[in-house]
């Protein structure tokens, strides 16, 4: 007896030392779980998923069904001897809808690989936007989260929105307010979108920025009211704010650091019933907290974020202009405002620089608990809420008629918020998604031989494709460059010269030669094999770029390196350039910048070994 | 199952071979309930391989051993036997009461530890270590051990070896207990005393063979005189003619005489006026005893003897 | 005296026999600290100053003290495998209380088993030693699956140490039998990756590597925290059986030899 207690005892000890080991926050991602099967969604589109435990957007069921047809929620009443799914004991929340990116490329392909079914556009390029609007009624299987945009922002001429190379009207007193809330929603836009800074027109101001004035905020928010739109302001301090309430707009797009929020703005937002999108996010980035970092080597996603990805939200902005504890006074502003009441929606100002679509939503979950919403309010703020106070359709919730959009998560994030990260399925229009772990890879063709070019005769590319300039003009940039073949180069043999201006229209300028491998953004080389580029060259003093364009990414990588009037060998490690997947570059590219305004630069002997 | 009067061992015409030493050679025996029997010999005569195969250690090259009634070694064997082995030692830091309590568990009707403890004359060293016990305590630990499982036949392979006298009497005393109890035992030694000590019976093995078996008192009057040696001018055949009933060597330019009853053997030798120089008077050794039984040639008459005690 | 027939053992006596074995085989153990010790500071030592301190020196936290917790548990579980059985067997065949056990009714499984359970018991507390410290000073974090079979793989992957401890112990002499299980001990801990990550070995060796138990137990603890070198587990595994088959069975033959040498 005595025997056997003290072999009970022994196991107990073991068991207890074991329950209280450490444990990771990141557990295995489903595919890697042999416990959970695939998902089957019959093809008829029409099925009753079980054994799910369901947030339907105000509301949890546990152990409940949710019936599908035709790409809808439905009663599950309606389906007569509905096909059973089962859901595995998964917890079932909307798909989540990010209320402040920006959007172009793959924007929408990564948001919904991330479970981010729809997305709020605070300004894009209308040809993307509209293109993509169009697409959003469907409800067939889709690989894209639906887009709702404001289209182009309500700025002044110089004011925040004008620095990205895509010409757009700007507004300039308040009597062409009607007509250009009227012009935009015209055009398309879902609402209206007004960049507003109080201090623009004061002296010593440090922005580079012009700005509306407030009785153009004001005339704006007005003349949106009047046309039935939703007006909604980006400010980024307190003034700013306070004018944007006491102009009468609908919700803030950002919370701001620096100064705490007065009570006397809180209390106008909650008497006016507004709303405000923190994008606790992006202010991170801009104090540089490091949340990027932490996604890429602590979260669930570690193991399975692409390059591109990974290459976005890496740095953040980390800005030397903004106070210490700016970031800290950010969160202490959403806290009270959300305790006064007031309505706060998740969003995450994608892809600015240390966000990414998608992956940043998360994040921009886990900040908002960390803000003191409990886990249900943060889901609320990037499902119900959206749903209340934009006109995104059915959208954001899971009642009869709602859109089929959800996720599946492997574990209750009612516990922890970042639980939604352990997704499991992802389900659009009725229909199962590739999460970002499922995504297939783009590999391109592997060349035999790293040579790319000598230039013994002419600019043929021996790796294929085609040396062309490349210019910020593009980007409606001034920049320009011409590229022709020299039979003295540097090594008395033939070689590429590139001549060139680099203008100021566009603030991120650039002008040089690129080598396009592919016409499509799908294909291109793989390079995965070569350790470095290798090239030749001499021109005018100073620092160039060095440029990989992928199928994966819009913006290219680069890195870069100094030429001298002496002709000299330049070796770059491939790895030494961020944010590159080599198995599918699209294109090679040299270029100067601002530095050097008049340049010229020959290059040969280029290849990759 | 055998009845109380069947016999507990019963080994027929049982013989072993060691590559080309011939350990055993047609022995048989047995061994009756609540008998002692005594397997006396010499290092080598064969006393550790009798036992080997009785316990099932060694298998027989012919001839056949039963050990009530089942093969040696069988499990129902072992149950009702207890062994001392020769050569055991035993872990040096476990404690008496614990070694005791470990093999007790071993036998389906174990003694009281109490009992054992008594009986072995343990009761006061039960918690001593193993390495701080003497050799007669360790002899004795290892005699509990053997006696633990309330057995019917305890086999002791030399138990006293190596004991000086007052350890080796103390133990006699544990044996004596023992088979005062009603369980048989079967001892090896080669102390001639020792074998008339505690057995009913002794069985004499010699080369591997059984020489003499009977009563103490038949083998004491075989093995158990003197020899008386001296030189003299006379033969051994003067001497055997005076002497007629005892045996009479040449030892060199001595003779020796065996002899059970020396003091009356030497008077008559002084009365007939034979001159004796150097005259000692010795125990004999086991060895000349077993020389003396193992060599028909020198006696006739003691050759009938061996047929008459078998 | 005796009036009682024979009977066969109840379970409930082999399970008393297995009880009191197995606490005098461990009162015995805990009795020698010139075993004790050694055998539980050694792995433990050696994890602080190669796992420990090499985790420290960056990569990824609780990367290299996670590889070096499975590699050291496996070190340290093997030694009271390969010393129980080698030089206790040893010891206990040169003083004949093996051949009293074997004359004796109990079932000599038993003696065997209890060694076992010796073996695994300071297996266990070895273990659990290294995942204490992994923990609280090496930033080691796993889940609740890979921690418990950690512990059961490594834990019964002693049984092949033991059967090679067996053989050795019934081969040689009790003076020898350390000697030679050290000399077979330390170089394959060696040569198996157990104190240095085997990545860090020439090719060759890694290949020759194959041929030693440890390798393969190692391999199956670290495939629990996808560590291994990625060969299939079911050849670890495999090879480990046949480990435990083949000194299994070459004991058996030299037990048998044992009894027959009086």
């Amino acid at each position: 007896m005595r025997f056997s207690i003290i072999v009970i005892a022994g196991l107990a000890l073991i068991g207890l030392f074991i329950s209280v080991l450490p444990t990771p926050d990141v557990t295995t991602q489903p595919e890697e779980n042999g416990e959970v099967n695939d998902l089957t969604i019959p093809a008829s589109g029409s099925y009753l998923l079980t054994n799910i435990t369901v947030f339907d957007g105000q509301q949890w069921h546990e152990e409940a069904g949710l019936a599908i047809q035709n790409g809808r929620v439905v009663s599950p009443t309606s389906l007569s001897d509905p096909t059973i799914v089962d859901g595995q004991g998964g917890f079932v929340i909307p798909g989540l809808i990010d209320s402040h990116t920006h959007s172009w490329g793959k924007a929408l392909h990564q948001s919904l690989q991330f479970g981010v079914t729809t997305t709020l556009d605070m300004f894009t390029d209308n040809r993307f936007f509209l293109a993509k609007k169009s697409r959003r009624s469907a409800l067939t299987a889709t690989e894209e989260a639906d887009l709702f945009s404001s289209g182009v922002l309500v700025t002044s001429a110089g004011g925040h929105g004008t620095e990205y190379g895509i010409t757009i009207p700007t507004i300039a007193s308040p009597d062409q307010a009607h007509d250009f809330v009227a012009e935009r929603l015209a055009e398309g836009s879902d609402y209206i979108k007004i960049v507003y800074d109080a201090a623009a027109d004061q002296a010593g101001h440090k922005g580079r920025f012009t700005s509306i004035d407030y009785d153009t905020l004001a005339a704006v928010i007005r003349a949106a009211h009047a046309q039935e739109a939703l007006a909604v302001v980006h400010v980024m301090d307190l003034t700013s704010a306070e004018h944007a309430a006491r102009a009468g707009a609908d919700g803030l797009v950002h919370t701001f650091g620096g100064t705490p929020a007065s009570d006397e703005l809180i209390a106008l937002m909650k008497s006016q019933d507004m709303f405000v999108i923190p994008t606790l996010s992006i202010l991170a980035s801009l104090a540089g907290e490091g949340r990027g970092q932490a996604l890429i080597r602590d979260s669930v996603f570690s193991t399975h974020l692409a390059a591109d990805v990974k290459h976005a939200i890496a740095n953040d902005i980390a800005s030397d202009r903004v106070a210490e504890d700016y970031f800290a006074v950010a969160i202490e502003n959403t806290r009270r405002m959300q305790e006064a009441g007031i309505a706060v929606l998740a969003g995450t100002d994608a892809p600015n620089q240390g966000t990414a679509h998608g992956v940043s939503l998360h994040d921009e979950l886990a900040l908002l608990v960390d803000s003191g919403l409990s886990p249900t309010d943060a889901l609320a703020a990037a499902t119900y809420l959206p749903y209340l106070r934009f006109a995104v359709g059915e959208r954001g919730h899971l009642r009869s008629g709602a859109r089929a959009d959800f996720i599946v998560l492997n574990e209750d994030p009612r516990e922890d918020i970042r639980h939604t990260q352990h997704i499991r399925w992802i389900v659009k229009n009725g229909s199962q998604v590739a999460a970002y772990f499922e995504s297939q890879k783009v590999t391109g063709e592997t060349p035999t031989s790293g040579l790319v070019s000598q230039f013994t005769k002419d600019l043929t590319s021996q790796l294929g494709g085609q040396f062309v300039v490349s210019t910020d003009q593009m980007m409606q940039g001034n920049s320009t460059a011409e590229i022709t073949h020299i039979s003295q180069g540097c090594d008395n043999s033939g070689a590429l010269a590139v001549n060139g201006t680099v203008g100021k229209q566009f603030p991120y300028p650039w002008s040089g030669v690129f080598l396009m491998f592919s016409e499509s953004i799908d294909g291109g080389y793989n390079l995965s094999n070569f350790k470095r580029i290798v090239f030749d060259v001499a021109g005018t003093d100073g620092e160039f770029r060095f440029m990989v364009l992928t199928s994966q990414t819009g913006r290219p990588s680069e890195v870069s390196f100094s030429i001298t009037g002496q002709c000299r060998q330049v070796s770059i490690n491939l790895s030494d350039i961020s944010g590159v997947d080599w198995a599918s570059v699209t294109g090679i590219g040299w270029a100067a910048g601002k530095a050097t305004p008049d340049f010229n630069f020959t290059l040969d002997n280029i290849y990759f070994e | 199952m055998p009845t109380d009067n069947q016999p507990l061992v019963t080994v027929t015409n049982v013989s072993k071979q060691f590559g080309k030493e011939q350990a055993l050679n047609d022995i048989s025996l047995c061994i009756q309930p609540n008998e002692v029997v005594a397997l006396l010999g010499e290092n080598g005569a064969g006393k550790t391989t009798t036992i080997g195969t009785l316990l099932g250690q060694l298998t027989v090259d012919s001839g056949q051993v039963r050990v009530f009634d089942h093969p040696a070694g069988h499990w129902a064997a072992k149950q009702q036997m207890g062994v001392m082995l020769q050569s055991a030692a035993l872990p040096d830091n476990v404690k008496v009461i614990e070694q005791l309590r470990l093999f007790a568990s071993y036998y389906p009707n174990s003694m009281p530890l109490e009992d054992v403890l008594n009986t072995a004359l343990l009761t006061d060293l039960q918690h001593r270590k193993v390495q701080t016990l003497s050799g007669g305590q360790k002899q004795r630990l290892l005699f509990a051990m053997a006696i633990i499982g309330n057995p019917r036949l305890v086999i002791l392979d030399e138990p006293t070896v190596g004991l000086d006298a007052t350890a080796r009497r103390e133990f006699w005393r544990c044996i004596r207990a023992l088979a005062a109890q009603g369980a048989s035992v079967l001892l090896t030694t080669h102390y001639l005393e020792e074998a008339d000590a505690l057995s009913d019976r002794i069985v004499v093995l010699s080369k591997g063979q059984v020489v003499a078996q009977g009563v103490p008192e038949q083998i004491k009057a075989k093995l158990g005189g003197k020899s008386v040696r001296f030189r003299s001018n006379v033969s051994p055949e003067d001497i055997r003619k005076l002497l007629p009933d005892t045996e009479v060597h040449n030892r060199g330019d001595y003779i020796e005489v065996y002899s059970s009853a020396p003091q009356t053997h030497l008077k008559t030798l002084f009365t007939a006026g034979i001159t004796t120089h150097d005259l000692t008077v010795s125990g004999i050794s086991l060895e000349d005893a077993f020389l003396h039984l193992t060599q028909p040639t020198v006696s006739s008459e003691s050759s009938a003897n061996i047929q008459e005690i078998a | 005296m005796n009036t009682s027939q024979p009977s066969p053992l109840s379970l409930f006596q082999r399970w008393d026999i297995l009880r009191l074995e197995t606490q005098t085989e461990l009162t015995k153990t805990l009795r020698t600290p010139g075993f004790v010790i050694p055998s539980l500071a050694f792995p433990v030592m050696f994890y602080v100053f190669f796992g420990l301190l090499f985790n420290a020196m960056g990569g990824q936290p609780g990367h290299g003290a996670k590889y070096m917790m499975a590699t050291y548990a496996v070190f340290g579980a093997i030694g009271p495998a390969l010393f129980s059985f080698g030089a206790d067997v040893a010891t206990d065949k040169d003083k004949g209380i093996l051949s009293l056990k074997r004359v004796s009714p109990m079932p000599i499984s038993s003696y065997f088993a209890a060694r076992i359970i010796t073996a695994m018991l300071f297996a266990l507390v070895i273990i659990l030693s290294l995942f204490a410290l992994g923990a609280a000073f090496g930033s080691v974090a796993m889940t609740r699956g890979q921690w418990i079979a950690t512990l059961i793989i490594v834990l019964f992957g002693t049984l092949p140490f033991c059967a090679i401890g067996l053989f050795i112990g019934l081969s040689v002499s009790a003076k020898a039998a350390p000697a030679v299980v050290n000399l077979i001990y330390l170089p394959m801990a060696f040569l198996s990756g157990l104190w240095v990550p085997i990545q860090l070995f020439p090719s060759t060796l890694e290949l020759a590597a194959n041929i030693f138990p440890a390798y393969h137990l190692a391999q199956l603890a670290l495939a629990i925290q996808g560590n291994d070198l990625g060969a299939p587990w079911y050849l670890h595994a495999g090879a480990l059986a046949a480990f435990t088959v083949v000194f299994l069975g070459l004991s058996v033959k030299r037990f048998n030899a044992i009894d027959n040498r009086h």
